[in-house]
């Protein structure tokens, strides 16, 4: 079957396509300064490496949030049969080759950076559980079987597993349509690796319904998945930090945000690769209108899930609730890092984004899109590093610790995501809801990019 | 073109849709002809409904409080569980028109109008509990803040007075919104009736003439609205929930109340409008307009609100064990004791919100309409009990064992009860034969425009 005239340029554009010179030389820099930050953090602050491992935590919850949120992006366009964000599909379902990545750097941290727990007996934190739990002091106690190192690490690592494993089968299926075209096209061009995966298959058609059938079958079951995983991840990973806190809506706050995050990831990749993956003519500025009130929703959103939680811990004022609280929010510690939250997640985006043109052009697009992804990395910082750091945080070497390894885990993950990009087709070129439907009609159609 | 058939969510295919402009008008306008006896015996029912709930309300103000079954620990009982319900309907219809609109989702044109209108009258439902939980209902005026000479102010501190503004908030928006929407379609009315009654609709439609400036207003308009709309449905849910999650009562205090509240206030908003919609449109005919794929649609809303709130459950339960909080953990496994006293309004709310909705996974369920329409009653029934789960188990199982006692409502309660559903659909029956439940003009958007020589074509 030939392929229509439109898909051709898209598909050639993939024989030789390297990721770019500045952004791979960039990519790679950044990995080394995470490698030497976390590095120096882990011999140079003197805490046994807890500050460190804290900021291994928010590297890695921050870059899985993307990779597994990129996913959810796709199943969710899928599951409502949604055609706006068709053309950015793709883009969202390569941030998913991070998670093999992403999984094997939590086996790392669960193999060596358990001990930031306070509620486990080998921790490196300079006070001990006993002195964590001034309100419920068999609060940990009676979590002995949960807070075990052994059902920790085997539930966080199983858990993802399984969220990785529906998501291969989903990505599988959305590619190999894809793959069973552009090979026909490229013939003896294409990568043996493409052959090897759609298993000789050859028949576009074919391959396009089961893909479409898979496809729709495992979005409930990934969707299900996702909210428990990333719950899960979130009340162990993080809300575990401080044992005796608790909040139940954390978990879905944390998946929630993560989404946004993804969707800030989206933009941003998708803005900075337009010529690259030659996708110009694909993105177009509704696109990014239509992904930019999505961002806004997410701001919105975010801000009404997290003040939601801090109302009725603060009304109530009961000590044990209080406390994770306080020290992030009235401590001149970190107080300042939870104004910073305020303004990059909340009053800096909203307001931004409800400007129409800024959605449509294609710079300020990326530059609110950058703010965000800086605002998230604060705000999962604030999570983590107050319950394992108990000096002044506002000096030098804690700012590169955090800073560097932070940078470290992007440029890993612009790697795995631009590597990846540049092996399969950068569009849904078979996805038969990639082109707008004849009825929507954008009333400000004006192009704002250049 | 698409390599395979594809599936079009926008269009509801051709049956289901008017295939002229005169048919979708004359459609409609068709319900302000002479009312068929069986809705002239729906709206005697209503009223009777109403009669028997306006003289239980009679009794309780001649005899006082102490003929409903609350008193203490449990000062709320059915009113307030009853409020809560008939708020959450009322968010559907704001759900379905502001935010389906503004993700441009063309199933809600069918039934939109009808969820809006249901928004309303479930909202002015609502709004006679607090007043009938007052007891002395003619001091209601106490909510709002006046001037007075004893600078008496209520407590600004009180979710419950949060509750007054928000609610007043969304009522004033909602009915707004839902008044803008149907200017077009009542001037559509004026225009196919004589008399007094044109001139009733010629005033409500404020001289439209469908210009093209005022259509330009009108869109404008209702953009606006719904934008500002959209942000109301979050929050009037969430401040209810604050009434509870506020205080440090076991079973109450609890974060994840405002989404979960949010999300069931639209599950049951969704199912209500299957409920009502499907004997409506059997009514009135309506089945070119409201038909199987706006429910499939109402059904997959549903499904979507249904695994939230089982997601909710879930976190509760295991964020109270995982508290260790001795008050928490008691009170969630109290409620999960089939033995206990309000074991079986649990595992009811469970069946009906968690279960019974997973059989609209399969297409053939969410397509049948006796499907449809007995597992929408199953979820409107199993979200009431959620609320009387929430409202009643904690105050009656509180921190003071010797208070502890069972709480059965009375039947001045349920007569109550029973007349605010009567007051609800009396109100929706009404609108429904005098005003377009079903959005003409937008309807038209769907029906292929007369080009001046297509037939030649």
């Amino acid at each position: 079957m030939s392929t229509t005239p439109d898909m051709n340029p898209v598909i050639d554009g993939i024989v030789g396509r390297k990721l770019p010179g500045f952004i791979s030389t960039a990519s790679f820099i950044a990995i080394i300064v995470g490698v030497v930050s976390f590095l120096f953090g882990l011999f140079a602050l003197g805490d046994g490496g807890a500050y460190a491992w804290g900021a291994f935590l928010v590297g890695l919850v921050y870059t899985l949030a993307i990779a597994q949120g990129g996913v959810m992006f796709s199943v969710l366009m899928t599951g409502t049969w949604a055609r706006w964000g068709r053309p950015v599909k793709r883009i969202a379902e390569s941030f998913g080759f991070f998670l093999p990545v992403g999984w094997i750097l939590l086996l790392v941290f669960l193999l060596f950076g358990l001990k930031i727990y306070a509620w486990n007996p080998n921790t490196i934190l300079s006070i001990g559980p006993a002195d964590l739990t001034p309100h419920s002091p068999e609060a940990i106690a009676s979590k002995k079987i949960w807070l075990s190192s052994t059902f920790f690490v085997l539930r966080q690592l199983i858990l993802m597993l399984i969220l990785i494993g529906l998501d291969g089968l989903y990505l599988y299926a959305s590619l190999k349509p894809d793959l069973v075209m552009a090979k026909q096209r490229l013939g003896s061009k294409a990568p043996d690796w493409w052959g090897q995966l759609t298993g000789g298959a050859t028949n576009v058609e074919t391959t396009l319904k089961e893909s479409l059938q898979t496809q729709s079958f495992l979005v409930p079951f990934i969707a299900v998945a996702y909210a428990l995983v990333f719950s899960f991840m979130a009340f162990d990973l993080i809300m575990s930090l401080s044992p005796w806190w608790f909040s139940n809506m954390f978990g879905g706050w944390t998946f929630m945000s993560s989404f946004w995050l993804a969707l800030a990831t989206i933009g941003m990749v998708s803005m900075l690769g337009l010529d690259w993956l030659g996708l110009r003519r694909w993105i177009t500025p509704e696109v990014t209108h239509d992904i930019g009130k999505l961002m806004l929703a997410g701001c919105m959103f975010w801000a009404y899930t997290a003040y939601a939680q801090i109302l009725p811990i603060w009304y109530t004022d009961m000590p044990e609730e209080t406390d994770f609280l306080l020290i992030r929010m009235r401590l001149p510690e970190w107080s300042w890092l939870a104004q910073l939250v305020g303004i990059t997640c909340f009053i800096a985006p909203f307001t931004i984004l409800l400007s129409r043109g800024i959605k449509k052009m294609r710079w300020p697009f990326v530059g609110i899109c950058g703010l965000i992804m800086v605002g998230l990395f604060f705000e999962r910082s604030l999570l983590v590093l107050p319950s394992i750091w108990f000096e002044d945080p506002r000096s030098w070497d804690t700012a590169v610790v955090s800073v560097g390894v932070w940078l470290g885990f992007v440029g890993l993950f612009t790697q795995v995501v631009g590597q990846a990009l540049c092996r399969i087709p950068p569009l849904a070129i078979t996805d038969p809801y990639l082109e707008p439907h004849p009825w929507d009609v954008h009333v400000h159609s004006l192009d704002h990019r250049h | 073109m698409a390599l395979v058939e594809v599936i079009d969510p926008n269009d509801p295919g051709k049956p289901n849709r008017p295939q002229t402009y005169q048919e979708s008008n004359r459609d409609i306008i068709r319900v302000l002809l002479k009312p068929s006896s069986m809705y002239i015996a729906a709206l005697l029912l209503t009223i009777a409904m109403m009669g028997y709930g306006g003289w239980c309300w009679y009794q309780q103000i001649v005899w006082g409080m102490g003929v409903a079954g609350i008193t203490h620990p449990t000062m709320w009982g059915v009113y307030i569980v009853t409020f809560v319900f008939w708020i959450g309907i009322g968010h559907a219809g704001t759900l379905i028109s502001a935010i389906l609109f503004l993700v441009r989702s063309r199933w809600r044109t069918g039934v939109y109008r009808a969820s809006e209108a249901m928004t309303v009258f479930a909202v002015m439902t609502a709004l006679l509990f607090p007043v009938l939980h007052l007891g002395r209902c003619w001091q209601a005026y106490w909510f709002f803040p006046y001037p007075n000479q004893r600078e008496l102010w209520m407590n600004f501190k009180s979710p419950l007075m949060w509750d007054v503004f928000a609610i007043s908030t969304y009522f004033t928006v909602s009915s707004v919104f839902f008044f803008v929407g149907l200017i077009p379609d009542i001037a559509i009315f004026r225009d196919h009736s004589r008399g007094l009654v044109k001139q009733i609709y010629g005033l409500l439609s404020l001289g439209w003439r469908g210009t093209h400036r005022q259509w330009h207003a009108y869109m404008a308009a209702y953009g606006f609205f719904a934008a500002f709309a959209a942000p109301l449905v979050l929050s009037v849910h969430s401040v209810v929930s604050w009434d509870f999650a506020m205080a440090p009562t076991a079973g109450w205090h609890s974060t994840i109340f405002p989404p979960y509240f949010v999300a069931g206030a639209i599950y049951s908003g969704c199912a209500m409008v299957i409920s009502l919609l499907m004997p409506m449109s059997y009514l009135f005919n309506w089945h070119k307009y409201v038909n199987t794929w706006h429910y499939e649609n109402l059904a997959k809303m549903c499904l979507l609100t249904s695994g939230i709130l089982t997601y909710a459950y879930g976190m509760e339960y295991f964020v109270s064990w995982y508290s260790q909080n001795p008050y928490e953990q008691t009170i969630f496994v109290w409620r999960a004791t089939l033995s206990a006293d309000y074991g079986w309004a649990f595992y009811l709310m469970v069946f009906c919100n968690c279960i019974a909705p997973l059989a609209w996974y399969s297409k053939r369920m969410r397509t049948n309409p006796w499907s449809l329409y007995i597992i929408a009653a199953l979820v409107n029934v199993g979200m009431w009990m959620e609320r009387f789960n929430i409202v009643v188990s904690s105050l009656a199982h509180n921190f003071d064992p010797a208070t502890w006692w069972q709480y059965v409502p009375t039947w001045i309660e349920v007569g109550i009860l029973v007349g605010s559903a009567g007051w609800f659909m009396f109100w929706f029956l009404l609108f429904c034969k005098t005003f377009p439940a079903v959005a003409i003009t937008e309807i038209k958007e769907m029906v292929t425009p007369p080009v001046k020589g297509r037939l030649e074509a």
